[in-house]
């Protein structure tokens, strides 16, 4: 039985760097992994969150603490704070809250729901050869859901890619990679006691998906460059290695960012990488640099 | 490419502000004193003659193209006739304000002083300002609308040049002696001595090159001198036939047409068609391509040269100099072809190398005749960050000119007149300055009963204690507002559309004016072959927004009452930043693809294409709705109080004419395009102007292509306009504090491109508020 709904937590239109043309990117909220520079947290649980800006960025009107019929709300010095046992997700305290510091991440939405939205630009996809690029969370993990949704853009001709971590059942996996214009695969690590060490989980699925997608669309593979974790000259060669006999498009490395610290605070979780600096340019240049010296895949940053 | 005597000539006429002179308005003077009693018509065409007989003429040191409009470069005349009161109020602080400057004489203010007493009871301001209503007057100085042909000539509009080139000044001489009736005999009498006039003025500046070259000493400038001279006795009297004779044709009517009035707008048009023969005539003579470059260069620069002083308050709503000399390219011609060829290119390479705000280069996009290569060609001029080209639809506006009246071929030969005006080429008087009104304080006389909390004025005119109605009513009470203060506006136009006919016809203009010769009357009194006036509706997206916070708080969900709005309005939100923010953030903005509130957009356009279409000017033209700025916006937001969509007092009030309120537009350029669609393009026959920012670093080669299409898809859904803003704040902010490191550093207002450093620091801020569209849309 197809779950109706899947919770989504974004849908950003106009999106020029999720693939070709001008796209729309859905992002799915849930994730079986835990990377420990995840960029975008609240897209890591499989319920709603409430993301609650910190103290100082609110005025302190209170229109929420007595708005919620939960009582699931309390205000100390660090400001608002949602007790997640009690906050049932009813939208009360995001509609009143008039400074618009209260978001609820993830919200329901049927396929027609979604693919309504979708086609408000369906005429931007089509001039621009653009589409949809599905992304998460992880995609893969509302499958059912997924499977329905891309079927349905299919039937009005609207190219579709997504973005994955790999982490699926491959059985799952092999369908929705069958039906998709493009795969952009995450790799980021391929020792397996480092990738669960970072990530939470094994990287056994993840490679075994990977050859999947390879044989079955375009796949382009992303790695997220971590200072620290995996900016080294042995994880550049072991990736060439992996890819040397795989018909991968192209790898896209993505330099390291701090972008989503403020979330992990709105979402009252700590940050794991706190320590980690950025890359400089020229550390990120010498990881493509080495990389583009063993491999013969077109390698870019994105 | 840019040589290096272009780079130098440029570098020169940046490096000081532009100077007042005196010598038109001594001129014009003297020549009124003695023809008192002649039809107007005739005293006009008789000052022309005296105008280009005596003023001061120059030919600067590193010029090929000569022609300027003192005796120095960025010289720049007074028109008494239309308004001398504010140049004698405020030629003292002229040289001191902080945008627009101009340099001025001790000697140029007591000249200007002497001739004042002479015209004090003659101007179109003065006489205008006894024929309007004190209710008139009011509403005008509420800022409910300007009357902008108060002070200034009409201008806007685009001549047809290729007639004069093509058969010189003599050949429509002989047309005027065709045409000639004794009724209208002061009218035929008057064009013959304004095309003399213009003979003469040519001869002028070939007599003053020939007496430079003869005591010039370096051979290769003697030879140039001589070569001007050469050419300058042959044009524009005579048919050009190279591209240098073409060019100093064109400019030399095109500088005249500023010394006849002082109207801006006067747009080149269509400019990569009517000079593209003399261009293909020297290609094939062997001429260098780089040689024809630098001729369309020094034109350029020309282009710049061109001012006009306006009155402070003016500034604020036309600042930066602006001259909106619009020159466009591409598109189709007259039987349907695609009309792009090598000199669009050039045209566009001529603005992305030489950098300054003049002329406001446009394309016209055809999507089934233009190339993409052409598209992505402007899209790399649009890179260098001073908003050109601004793009046209070519589908909408060729619909649009076959919904005013114009034939096949003329629809397919539209132009652009000004910032985003669409007009014919050449047989129109599109009298584009019919005003501006500024919706947003009609809806504030709406919520207060005529009273305008700002000026603390009681207006007669009341729709009754809004607070006892319903949504319904108070809808229809606005709109009732709307249509009394628009039919104001018409009056008062009209009011000067009969006056700029009566006392400063344009004999001169109306040579180059399709319908003129034949009917025997100039431009401004009807004889064009079309007539319109068109009327710009200001923060219209304002009143989207704050009507539909209304209809949420107010009267759907019963949250907020009506005495609580008008309070916190009255307060400018003292104490009510929840309510305030509640407004701003909690309710669907206009600019995000949401019917909700785009549909009241569309209802509102619909009105408001009724109301104008009602109104015939005294030229026998149809009034016509525009959806276009300038910088009006930030001029009514210092009148305006706080508005129901959470915006402040004297806030900046949305730009453009289409665009988003600053911030609004949170879901992307594609959500923006889809809510900007949805107000009828195709009623909004006068003019709707989009402003678009982008970010430097978004521009890059990848991403160039898809704001290709971006373009394209929003043109096949029937936008009219776009243009882009591409800066980084960053630096806007730090010239804003170092202004002295930025001297040509170019941003795009509305329909024209300034230097950012000369504008009003109100509208520098303005511009860098403006929403930037970002990949994905805003991120919370």
């Amino acid at each position: 039985m197809v779950k109706t709904t899947a919770l989504i937590f974004d849908v950003q239109r106009f999106c020029l760097f999720d693939g070709d043309g001008i796209r729309t990117t859905v992002f799915f909220k849930g994730c079986p992994m835990r990377c420990a520079w995840c960029c975008n947290p609240e897209s890591q649980s499989f319920s709603s969150e409430l993301m609650i800006k910190p103290a100082g960025a609110c005025a302190d009107c209170r229109k929420c603490l007595s708005a919620c019929p939960q009582g699931a709300l309390s205000l100390s010095e660090q400001g608002v704070s949602a007790d997640p046992d009690k906050c049932v997700f009813c939208g009360r305290c995001e509609t009143l809250c008039p400074f618009d510091r209260i978001r609820e991440a993830g919200k329901p939405y049927t396929v027609d729901e979604l693919t309504e939205l979708i086609l408000k630009d369906r005429d931007y996809y089509e001039d621009s050869r653009g589409g949809v690029t599905l992304s998460g969370g992880e995609v893969t993990a509302q499958a059912d859901f997924v499977l329905a949704l891309i079927e349905r853009l299919k039937r009005e001709k609207i190219n579709v890619m997504i973005e994955t971590c790999g982490f699926a059942d491959p059985a799952v996996f092999a369908r929705i990679a069958g039906m998709v214009d493009r795969v952009y695969f995450d790799v980021k690590l391929l020792d397996e006691a480092e990738h669960i060490r970072y990530t939470g989980q094994s990287n056994k699925p993840i490679l075994e998906n990977l050859r999947t997608a390879a044989k079955l669309t375009e796949t382009v593979v992303r790695v997220p460059l971590i200072p620290g974790v995996n900016m080294t000259g042995a994880f550049a060669a072991d990736l060439a290695a992996l890819l040397a006999p795989l018909p991968v498009a192209a790898v896209e490395l993505l330099p390291y960012h701090r972008l989503g610290v403020g979330k992990y605070r709105e979402l009252g979780r700590p940050y794991a990488l706190a320590d980690t600096p950025l890359a400089s340019r020229e550390e990120n240049l010498a990881f493509l640099e080495a990389l583009k010296k063993q491999t013969d895949k077109p390698v870019r940053f994105r | 490419m840019m040589t290096e005597r272009i780079r130098k000539l440029k570098d020169f006429i940046c490096s000081f502000p532009p100077e007042v002179f005196a010598d038109r308005a001594e001129i014009i003077t003297e020549s009124y004193q003695r023809t008192e009693g002649m039809p107007s018509v005739l005293r006009r065409a008789v000052a022309f003659r005296e105008i280009l007989g005596k003023t001061d003429i120059h030919i600067g040191d590193l010029e090929r193209v000569v022609g300027s409009l003192c005796g120095k470069a960025r010289g720049c005349p007074v028109y008494p006739e239309y308004d001398m009161t504010f140049v004698i109020n405020e030629m003292d602080g002229l040289a001191d304000r902080n945008t627009d400057r101009f340099l001025i004489s001790e000697e140029t203010k007591a000249r200007l002083r002497a001739i004042y007493p002479y015209w004090q009871d003659k101007t179109i301001a003065y006489r205008a300002f006894l024929r309007l209503s004190d209710e008139q007057k009011d509403a005008a100085s509420s800022l409910v609308y300007i009357l902008t042909a108060m002070r200034s000539g009409i201008g806007h509009l685009v001549i047809d040049y290729r007639s004069f080139l093509e058969r010189g000044i003599l050949g429509i001489l002989e047309e005027v002696k065709e045409k000639r009736t004794e009724e209208h005999a002061a009218y035929y009498d008057a064009v013959e001595i304004s095309l003399r006039a213009i003979c003469a003025y040519a001869e002028r500046y070939a007599a003053l090159a020939r007496e430079k070259a003869e005591t010039e000493e370096n051979e290769e400038r003697k030879a140039e001198l001589s070569e001007i001279a050469r050419i300058l006795h042959k044009v524009p009297a005579r048919p050009a036939e190279t591209f240098a004779e073409a060019v100093q044709s064109f400019w030399l009517v095109h500088l005249a047409l500023h010394l006849e009035a002082s109207g801006h707008s006067m747009s080149p048009g269509r400019f990569d068609q009517y000079m593209l023969p003399y261009f293909k005539h020297d290609l094939e003579r062997g001429v260098p391509v780089e040689e024809l470059e630098e001729t369309l260069h020094f034109l350029w620069l020309k282009f710049f040269e061109l001012n006009k002083i306006r009155d402070k308050v003016s500034t604020i709503a036309f600042g930066g100099y602006p001259m909106f000399q619009n020159l466009i390219v591409g598109g189709i011609d007259e039987d349907g072809n695609p009309a792009e060829n090598e000199l669009s290119y050039l045209c566009l390479a001529a603005t992305r190398q030489i950098a300054l705000p003049q002329p406001s280069l446009s394309i016209r996009w055809n999507e089934e005749k233009s190339s993409k290569r052409f598209l992505l060609a402007a899209l790399d001029t649009v890179r260098i960050g001073g908003g050109m080209p601004a793009m046209f639809n070519d589908k909408t506006l060729i619909a649009n000119m076959r919904t005013m009246g114009y034939d096949e071929k003329e629809a397919n030969d539209y132009t652009i007149v000004g910032c985003s005006e669409t007009t014919g080429n050449g047989n129109v008087e599109p009298w584009l300055t019919g005003g501006f009104l500024n919706v947003a304080k009609v809806l504030e006389l709406t919520l207060f009963d005529g009273y305008d909390p700002v000026a603390k004025r009681q207006f007669p005119f009341r729709t009754g204690d809004a607070e006892t109605m319903t949504w319904e009513a108070f809808y229809a009470a606005f709109k009732t507002q709307l249509a009394h203060y628009l039919m104001l506006n018409i009056k008062g136009d009209d009011v000067l559309d009969e006056l700029h006919g009566s006392l400063c016809p344009t004999p001169f203009v109306s040579a180059f004016i399709r319908g003129c010769l034949d009917a025997g009357k100039t431009n401004l009194e009807g004889g064009a072959k079309y007539n319109s006036t068109t009327l710009q509706m200001v923060a219209v997206p304002n009143v989207i927004d704050s009507l539909r916070a209304m209809k949420k708080f107010v009267y759907d969900e019963k949250t907020v009452s009506f005495s609580e709005l008008k309070d916190a309005l009255l307060s400018n939100f003292e104490g009510r930043e929840d309510l305030r923010s509640l407004l701003k953030n909690k309710s669907p903005k206009y600019g995000n693809d949401d019917d909700s509130v785009d549909l009241i957009g569309r209802d509102l356009v619909d009105f408001l294409y009724g109301e104008v279409e009602k109104y015939t000017s005294p030229r026998g033209g149809k009034y016509r709705l525009a959806l276009y700025t300038i910088a009006s916006n930030v001029l009514f937001a210092k009148y305006t109080g706080a508005t129901p969509d959470g915006r402040k007092a004297f806030d900046n009030l949305a730009d453009g004419g289409v665009s988003a309120g600053h911030g609004r537009d949170q879901l992307g350029a594609t959500a923006l395009l889809n809510s900007v669609v949805k107000l009828t393009p195709t009623k909004v026959l006068g003019s709707s102007l989009l402003n678009l920012r982008l970010t430097p670093n978004f521009l890059t080669d990848e991403n160039k292509e898809k704001i290709a299409d971006l373009v394209r898809t929003y043109f096949k859904h029937g936008g009219q306009h776009i243009q882009f803003n591409v800066f980084d704040e960053a630096v806007l902010r730090d010239a804003q504090i170092h202004p002295e490191k930025y001297p040509t550093l170019m941003v795009r207002v509305a329909g024209f491109s300034v230097l950012f450093t000369t504008i009003e620091r109100a509208l520098q801020d303005d511009i860098i508020r403006r929403t930037c569209q970002e990949s994905g849309g805003k991120k919370w």
